[in-house]
C-alpha cells in the first residue's frame, strides 16, 4: 500500500513571545544595537522530529492536549506553512477543513459564496456547478440561496462552508474539530460524509477533542504531547494512553495548575485538606468517567483544633477556568456539627452531568459562613469525562423529563431508561437472544416453513403452528450460562422442544415468559428511573405521498396492539420508493413488560402483528414489512442513542415477492447454503442493463447476506442485530453496504410509477410469482441515468462481487 | 480502496528554496480561477448596497478633475499643451487613480487576507493580484467617461489611440513589481500601512499628473522615466491620447528597464518570504 502523506523528522518553531507582527522599529533597534544580535529569541517548539506515514485510504485521528501540535500537523500537510526542518510529502490533492467557512463572505449571496469559497478551496468553477445543487441541498439552505449570507443564522453558515469543502474531489482531507459546530443532526451529517468519503478511499486525518468522534471514522490514532509523537497505534489503545497521560499530568500538575494570582491553597491551617479523591460507585479511584456515571468526591481532612460548623465546597471547571457548576454545604443546609482530626467528607453525584471534556475539581474548607477559608485548593484534582453516545451536544445535561400524548387527554406510557452501565456481559448475551426469539414470536415468520408472502395472505392459526426449537436454544444456553442451571420451568418446555426441533405455538409463549421473568429477575438492580418516550407514527408523510394503506397499517396497530405496545414506530423506508416501486416498511414495537410476563397476551400481540402484517399485504401487495422489536425491558440496557431513529437505518429488508426464498430459521447448515447460493449469484453479477426492480432485488440480497453469513456461523442471527455484528469479518468488503444505504438515503420518491403498478398488479398476481415477476418487469423503469452514474461512480458492482467474494472466503474458512 | 490512478506526490523539504519564477507562475496560472473569483468578490462586495453603484468609480476622478482645473488651471495657470484643462488632467488622472488605487489595494491584500492565508493553501501572489483586477474595473468604468469626456470637449481621436494597450502593459507589470514588493514587506512590517498615503501623495505630485512633462529640460527627461515609470506612463498616455503621437520611445525604454527591475525584485522578494505568511500575519 502506497503512502498518502510522510512525515520525516519534521519540526515546526515559532517564536515565542514576540508580537505577532514586528513593527520596523523593533527591527531597527535591534539591528542598531549590535549587542543583542547574539540574544536569540526563544524558539518554541510546535512540532519536534515528528515522524509518522498514513497509508492511502486510512482514517487517522490525531489527539492530545491542546498546544500538542495537532493543528500544526495539519496546517503542515494543507501547505499552509512550512516546517522548520524534515521533510513531508503529500501524495494527491489536498483539502483542509480547517475552521470552514474562512473565506465566506457576509456581503455575497450564499450562491456566490458556493463559488467564491469553492474556488479558494481549489475547486474549477466546472466543477462547482456541477456540485451545485448538492451542495445546496447537502447545507440545508434551499430558497435562500439568493439572500445575502449576513442574513443567515450562524448555523447555516458554518453548514454552508462546510458544505462546499466537503464536496471537494479530494485525495486527503484535514479535518480540524469542525465537528465541533452546528447542532447535533448537522454533526451527524458531517460525519456521514467523513465516513463516506473515507470509504470512497479519500485519505482521512482527523483532529478532534471529542474522543468519541475519532473512534467511530478512524481506526488508527496518532498522539501528540508536546509536539513529539507519544503513541501511534489502534484507536482506543491510542486513547486509553491519552487517558494514562491525562491521568498522569492531573496528578503531578495538580499544585502547579492554578488560576493566575491565586495560591494553591490559602487558609488559616486550623483544617487542611488532606487528600481529594475521585471514586466510582463501586469505590475505585478512577481518572476517567462515563457520562452518566456515579461520581463521588471524597474530601479527606486532618483538623488541627476543633473547628464547629465548618462549610464544604466543591466545584468542577474547565481547563479554561469557566466554573461549570459549584455545590457547597451551606446553602445546600448539609451540617457538619465539627471537625476534630481526620475524617472524610463525600459528596456524591449521581449520574455525572457533565459532557465530555476535561475537568478540574476545586475544595475548600470553610468557616461557618464560607466566608474565610481554613483551606481551599484549586484544581486539586482533573478528571476526564467520556461519553458512548457518539454525538453528544452540549457541555452538560440538564436533569430532564419527556413526555409524550398521543391524544389529548389520554396519557401517554412512558418508557423506563435507565442509563447504560456495566452489565454482566452474560445478562447481555442473554437478554440479546432473547430479543431474537421475541422478534421471531412476533414477526411470523416462524408460522411457514419458506416464508413466502403468499403462505402470509392465508389465515394463520397461530395455536395450530410451530416455532422452531432453534430460536430459543441461544436464549436457554445463555440462561444456563448466566445462573449455572435452568430452572424448573424452562427446564421441562426445553425437554420438550428439544428433541422435536419443534414447541407449538402456545408452549413457545410460555417458554418465552418465563425466559422474561428470569431476565427481569436478573434486571431488577439499579435500573433508575428516566423517561423516554419514542417518535410516534406520523401519518402525515405518508399521506402526502398517497400512501393511504400505510395510514390506515398505523392506525390499525396502534388500535389493535395498544394493550400490549408501550411504543409504536412505523418507519417505512419512504426514501426507497424513488428507485424502486415498492415501499419498504418496518415496525419498531415496544412491547410493555406486562405482555411479556403472560403467554396469554404475549400470543395475542403476536397474533394481532401478524394480522397487521396481512392487512397491509391486502392493501399494498408490493409492500415489504418488518418489525424490530424491543421490550421495556431492552429500553433499559439501550443507551437513548440507539434508540430510533439512530438504530432504524441498521434495520433492512427481507424483500422480493419470490426472489428470494429465506427459510425458516431451521439451522446453521440451511443459512451456509443459502449464503452460498446467494454469494455465489452475486459473485457472478456483472453490470448489466437491469430496471429497478431488479435492482432492488440485488439491493437486498447484498443487505441480506451478512446476517446470512452470521446464521451460518452458528450465530442467533436477526438481521437488524446481524450488520453491526457481521461487519468486522467483512473488514475491506464492508463498503458495498454503505453505499446500498446512501442509495436508501439519497435518491427521492419518483411519483407515477408505484401508482401505475398498483393498478395493474394484485394480490391475485401476487399468488403466481411468474405472472408477477413479468408485470413487474414490464412496469418498473430502467435506472435514472443519475443512479446508474453513481453506481458507475461507486463501483458498485466491483463492490459487490467484492463483498459475495468475502462471504464465499468466510465460509470456506468456517468449514475448516 | 485500491487507488487506480497514480496520484501526483509532492515533497516538502524544509530546506528546499522557493520554487523558481517558472514553477511560480505556472502555480497562479492554475489558480487563475481563484483570482478572477476573489477579484470579482471585492467589486460585488465594494458596490454593494450603495446607490450609485460602479459609477463611484468614476465619480472620483471626475472630482479630482473640477479640483485640479479650478486649483491648477484657474488660479496657477500651469500650462495644459493646447488641450482644454479637464481633458488634460483627467488623461493622467485616469491611469494615475488606476495605479494609486490598485497598488494600496494589494499592498494592504497580504496583511488584510489573514484569514485566509492561514486556513487555505493557495500561492499567496492571487491576493495582491486580485486586487488589482477590482481595481481594474473601476478604471475600466472611469475610461468609459474619459471617452465621453472626449466626445464633450471634441478632442480628436486617432489610430494612435492604440498605443495605450502597451502603455498600460506596461503599467501593470510594474504595479506588480511594486505590490508584491511592498505587500509582502506589509506582512512583516505593518509601518508600511502608514507611509503610504503619504507616499502616495507625495507621488502624484512629483508625477506629470496635473502639469506637464514640458516643465522637466528635455536631457533629464530620461532619467526622470528611470527614478520614476509612471512619469513616462502617463506621458505616453497624453502623447497617444491628446496629441495623436506616438510615446516618446527613450522614456518608454528608460520606463521598462526600472519596471523590469522592480518586478524581479518583487517577485524574488514575495516568493522568498511567503511561505511565512501564515506564521507571521
Amino acid at each position: 500500500m502506497r503512502h498518502a502523506i510522510v512525515f520525516d523528522r519534521v519540526s515546526k518553531s515559532y517564536r515565542r513571545g514576540s508580537a505577532r507582527y514586528r513593527s520596523l522599529r523593533d527591527d531597527l533597534v535591534t539591528l542598531l544595537t549590535p549587542w543583542s544580535w547574539t540574544k536569540r529569541r526563544e524558539a518554541f517548539w510546535a512540532l519536534r522530529e515528528v515522524s509518522f506515514e498514513v497509508e492511502q485510504g486510512q482514517a487517522l485521528g490525531i489527539i492530545g492536549p491542546n498546544g500538542s501540535g495537532k493543528s500544526t500537523t495539519l496546517k503542515l500537510i494543507a501547505r499552509i506553512t512550512h516546517p522548520t526542518e524534515g521533510t513531508l510529502r503529500i501524495r494527491g490533492r489536498v483539502g483542509a477543513l480547517i475552521e470552514v467557512g474562512a473565506g465566506i463572505h457576509p456581503e455575497l449571496t450564499g450562491r456566490e459564496n458556493i463559488y467564491v469559497y469553492g474556488s479558494i478551496l481549489g475547486l474549477r468553477g466546472r466543477e462547482i456547478r456541477r456540485r451545485f445543487e448538492e451542495i445546496v441541498e447537502f447545507a440545508e439552505i434551499g430558497s435562500f440561496v439568493d439572500t445575502p449570507v449576513k442574513h443567515y443564522s450562524s448555523g447555516m453558515q458554518v453548514r454552508l462552508g462546510f458544505a462546499v469543502a466537503a464536496h471537494m474531489d479530494v485525495d486527503v482531507l484535514l479535518v480540524d474539530e469542525v465537528l465541533a459546530v452546528g447542532d447535533a443532526a448537522f454533526q451527524s451529517k458531517c460525519l456521514r460524509r467523513i465516513r463516506e468519503l473515507r470509504d470512497q478511499g479519500v485519505t482521512i486525518l482527523l483532529v478532534s477533542h471529542q474522543l468519541a468522534n475519532v473512534q467511530r471514522i478512524c481506526p488508527q490514532t496518532l498522539l501528540l504531547l508536546h509536539g513529539r509523537v507519544a503513541a501511534r497505534g489502534p484507536t482506543p489503545e491510542v486513547i486509553a494512553e491519552y487517558y494514562r497521560y491525562l491521568d498522569r499530568s492531573g496528578a503531578s500538575t495538580a499544585e502547579v495548575i492554578r488560576q493566575p494570582g491565586m495560591p494553591a491553597s490559602r487558609g488559616d491551617d486550623r483544617v487542611r485538606i488532606v487528600a481529594v479523591r475521585l471514586l466510582d460507585s463501586s469505590g475505585r479511584e478512577r481518572p476517567t468517567f462515563q457520562m452518566g456515571e456515579d461520581l463521588v468526591v471524597r474530601v479527606e481532612y486532618a483538623a488541627r483544633e476543633r473547628v464547629e460548623r465548618p462549610q464544604v465546597s466543591v466545584s468542577f471547571n474547565s481547563s479554561d477556568w469557566t466554573v461549570y457548576t459549584g455545590m457547597d454545604t451551606r446553602n445546600e443546609n448539609f451540617l457538619i456539627p465539627a471537625m476534630e482530626g481526620r475524617g472524610r467528607v463525600d459528596l456524591v453525584v449521581p449520574q455525572l452531568g457533565l459532557g465530555p471534556g476535561l475537568y478540574e475539581v476545586n475544595v475548600g474548607i470553610w468557616d461557618e459562613t464560607l466566608s474565610a477559608p481554613y483551606d481551599w485548593r484549586w484544581g486539586i484534582k482533573r478528571f476526564v469525562v467520556d461519553s458512548t453516545r457518539p454525538l453528544f451536544a452540549g457541555r452538560f445535561v440538564l436533569p430532564h423529563r419527556w413526555t409524550w400524548q398521543t391524544t389529548p387527554g389520554s396519557e401517554a406510557p412512558a418508557v423506563i431508561v435507565a442509563p447504560g452501565g456495566e452489565g454482566a456481559a452474560a445478562v447481555d448475551r442473554f437478554q440479546g437472544a432473547l430479543l431474537g426469539a421475541l422478534h421471531t414470536l412476533l414477526n411470523g415468520e416462524f408460522v411457514v416453513p419458506a416464508s413466502h408472502r403468499r403462505e402470509l395472505l392465508r389465515p394463520l392459526d397461530l395455536r395450530a403452528s410451530r416455532v422452531p426449537w432453534d430460536v430459543f436454544q441461544p436464549a436457554v444456553v445463555a440462561l444456563r450460562e448466566l445462573r449455572g442451571g435452568l430452572p424448573h420451568r424452562v427446564r421441562a418446555l426445553a425437554e420438550e422442544g428439544a428433541p422435536h426441533r419443534f414447541l407449538p405455538f402456545e408452549r413457545a409463549a410460555q417458554l418465552l415468559c418465563a425466559l422474561y421473568e428470569e431476565l427481569d429477575r436478573h434486571l431488577e438492580d439499579g435500573a433508575d428511573q428516566d423517561v423516554r418516550v419514542l417518535r410516534e407514527f406520523d401519518p402525515g408523510v405518508y399521506r402526502e405521498r398517497g400512501m393511504e394503506a400505510v395510514v390506515r397499517l398505523g392506525e390499525h396497530v396502534r388500535e389493535a396492539l395498544a394493550p400490549y405496545l408501550a411504543g409504536f414506530y412505523l418507519h417505512g423506508s419512504l426514501s426507497t420508493l424513488d428507485y424502486t416501486p415498492y415501499s419498504d416498511l418496518d415496525d419498531f414495537l415496544i412491547v410493555q413488560h406486562q405482555t411479556l410476563l403472560d403467554p396469554e397476551q404475549l400470543m395475542a400481540c403476536a397474533e394481532r402483528c401478524v394480522e397487521a402484517a396481512r392487512f397491509l399485504y391486502e392493501h399494498d401487495p408490493l409492500q415489504h414489512h418488518g418489525h424490530f422489536v424491543l421490550t421495556e425491558l431492552d429500553l433499559r440496557r439501550y443507551p437513548p442513542a440507539h434508540l430510533p431513529p439512530e438504530v432504524l437505518p441498521y434495520a433492512t429488508a427481507v424483500v422480493g415477492p419470490s426472489a428470494l426464498r429465506i427459510r425458516a430459521r431451521d439451522g446453521s447448515r440451511s443459512y451456509r447454503r443459502q449464503a452460498e447460493r446467494m454469494a455465489r449469484q452475486l459473485a457472478r453479477h456483472e453490470r448489466a442493463s437491469c430496471n429497478v426492480w431488479e435492482f432492488k432485488d440485488l439491493l437486498a440480497r447484498v443487505m441480506l447476506l451478512p446476517a446470512l453469513y452470521l446464521g451460518a456461523a452458528g450465530e442467533p442471527c436477526y438481521k437488524k442485530f446481524a450488520f453491526e455484528r457481521a461487519r468486522p469479518h467483512f473488514d475491506g468488503a464492508w463498503r458495498v453496504v454503505e453505499i446500498a444505504t446512501e442509495l436508501r438515503e439519497r435518491w427521492s420518491y419518483r411519483p407515477g410509477v408505484r401508482e401505475a403498478l398498483l393498478r395493474a398488479v394484485s394480490l391475485r398476481h401476487l399468488r403466481n410469482p411468474v405472472v408477477y415477476r413479468r408485470l413487474i418487469a414490464r412496469y418498473a423503469p430502467p435506472l435514472s441515468p443519475e443512479l446508474t452514474r453513481f453506481l458507475w461512480r461507486t463501483d458498485f458492482y466491483t463492490e459487490v462481487r467484492r463483498f459475495a467474494m468475502r462471504t464465499l472466503q468466510l465460509l470456506e474458512q468456517g468449514e475448516g | 480502496m485500491i487507488q487506480t490512478r497514480p496520484l501526483p506526490e509532492v515533497v516538502i523539504r524544509a530546506e528546499d528554496p522557493p520554487p523558481g519564477l517558472v514553477a511560480g507562475l505556472r502555480e497562479i496560472f492554475v489558480h487563475r480561477e481563484l483570482l478572477w473569483a476573489l477579484g470579482m468578490r471585492e467589486v460585488r462586495v465594494r458596490y454593494k448596497q450603495s446607490l450609485l453603484g460602479v459609477l463611484w468609480a468614476a465619480i472620483q476622478p471626475l472630482t479630482m478633475m473640477f479640483i485640479f482645473t479650478i486649483v491648477f488651471s484657474r488660479f496657477a495657470r500651469l500650462p495644459s499643451e493646447g488641450v482644454p484643462y479637464p481633458v488634460f488632467s483627467y488623461a493622467a488622472l485616469l491611469p494615475w487613480n488606476f495605479f494609486s488605487s490598485a497598488v494600496s489595494h494589494a499592498i494592504t491584500s497580504v496583511a488584510g487576507g489573514g484569514a485566509l492565508i492561514k486556513k487555505v493553501y493557495f500561492p499567496r501572489a492571487v491576493l495582491p493580484l486580485a486586487s488589482m483586477l477590482t481595481s481594474g474595473v473601476d478604471f475600466l468604468v472611469s475610461a468609459g467617461v474619459f471617452g465621453l469626456l472626449m466626445a464633450y470637449y471634441g478632442v480628436p481621436v486617432s489610430w494612435h489611440v492604440l498605443y495605450v494597450v502597451l502603455l498600460l502593459l506596461l503599467q501593470v507589470a510594474f504595479m506588480i513589481g511594486v505590490s508584491l514588493l511592498l505587500g509582502a514587506f506589509n506582512a512583516y512590517y505593518r509601518d508600511v500601512r502608514y507611509v503610504l498615503p503619504i507616499a502616495l501623495q507625495v507621488w502624484l505630485y512629483a508625477t506629470p499628473v496635473v502639469w506637464s512633462m514640458t516643465l522637466v529640460p528635455e536631457r533629464y527627461r530620461a532619467w526622470y522615466a528611470l527614478l520614476n515609470p509612471m512619469a513616462a506612463a502617463i506621458e505616453g498616455w497624453r502623447a497617444a491620447v491628446l496629441r495623436a503621437s506616438a510615446p516618446d520611445l527613450l522614456l518608454m525604454a528608460a520606463a521598462s528597464a526600472t519596471t523590469l527591475a522592480v518586478l524581479l525584485a518583487g517577485y524574488r522578494y514575495f516568493h522568498h518570504v511567503e511561505r511565512n505568511f501564515a506564521d507571521v500575519i
